[in-house]
């Protein structure tokens, strides 16, 4: 047997016995774990939708949908929604319209309706919609952008 | 040619890495079974072959993993304590004649072992104390095992070290007078 193969075998065997000693602390670190769902949401829609009667919403992926029948010529309905970031990190959501006249906005000031906001992380935020003029009945469909 | 020494330290190490993993898992499942933990298994997830477990909460994880790491070590210590034994008692080049005679007797004298082969044991039983030792550290540090667990294993690792060295200081003593 030449001195190289000599040498490999040695090493190949220090490598197997390494390997055995390594493998059952291996084993003891890896076979268990704790499971858990992982949210890879970067935001939760909460509805309160269910203490407003008229007022139903709906969705369709990522595209929401509010019907809704208001009894005056303008209305205000506060606090229909609640935007939570689940996340580690401060996020910035938008509130986008794509159709409807209703105005859909962060908060329940109606003064000062604010369709971009930035929330700190594991926080909360209202979502309100007012509607100012226009048929009784109506609907606004928005989306949430981050 | 192959190192003697070698692959007689792999032969030795085969059969404590198995007991160990079996160990593991044993501890586990028993922890589970008597604690009703809930759990869910993947088969085929490490080594291709075995399986891994995956716990609901952090809580039952810790109480599974602090049970199941003290049989794995509980299963070193005894394989530890056994070549132990077997090196201050049962060792060829010390054992008493009358305890030798006996054991002839009774048909057990493959019990007595020479030098070469008790001291690869120990060797990797040794090793094996130690490494999960250490890993019971570790995992206290990332407050996963009690540290309990921790500290009394690193006193038997050590306690156990240190009579095996009474006997390799025994073994030098008598290659001395010879």
């Amino acid at each position: 047997m030449n001195h190289f193969t000599k040498i490999t075998l040695n090493f190949l065997s220090i490598v197997l016995l390494v390997s055995l000693i390594a493998a059952p602390i291996y084993f003891a670190t890896s076979f268990a774990k704790v499971a858990g769902v992982k949210n890879a949401s970067k935001y939760l829609i909460v509805s309160q939708v269910d203490k407003f009667p008229n007022l139903t919403l709906s969705q369709t992926a990522d595209l929401y949908k509010l019907t809704f029948s208001k009894i005056g010529e303008s209305q205000a309905f506060l606090d229909i929604l609640i935007i939570n970031n689940p996340t580690t990190e401060s996020q910035t959501y938008t509130i986008n319209v794509s159709k409807g006249d209703a105005k859909i906005f962060f908060g329940h000031d109606i003064a000062n309706r604010q369709s971009k906001i930035s929330t700190p992380a594991g926080s909360s935020v209202p979502i309100s919609l007012y509607s100012q003029g226009g048929t009784s009945d109506q609907f606004v469909e928005f989306s949430i952008n981050y | 040619m192959l190192s003697k020494s070698i692959i007689k330290l792999i032969d030795e190490a085969i059969i404590p890495a198995v007991v160990l993993i079996i160990g593991k898992m044993l501890g586990l499942f028993v922890a589970s079974s008597l604690f009703h933990l809930s759990f869910t298994v993947k088969n085929a997830q490490i080594f291709w072959i075995l399986p891994r477990v995956s716990f609901t909460t952090l809580s039952d994880y810790i109480k599974a993993e602090n049970y199941s790491n003290l049989t794995m070590f509980m299963v070193a210590m005894l394989g530890t304590l056994y070549v132990i034994v077997r090196a201050h008692f049962f060792h060829e080049s010390h054992i008493t004649p009358k305890l030798h005679a006996k054991l002839v007797s009774l048909n057990l004298d493959r019990i007595v072992a020479p030098s070469y082969h008790i001291y690869h044991q120990a060797a990797i039983w040794l090793t094996f104390l130690w490494l999960t030792v250490i890993f019971l550290a570790i995992s206290s540090f990332l407050k996963i095992t009690y540290p309990q667990i921790s500290i009394m294993a690193f006193i038997i690792a050590a306690n156990f070290s240190w009579v095996f060295a009474m006997d390799i200081e025994r073994e030098i003593e008598i290659s001395k007078e010879i």
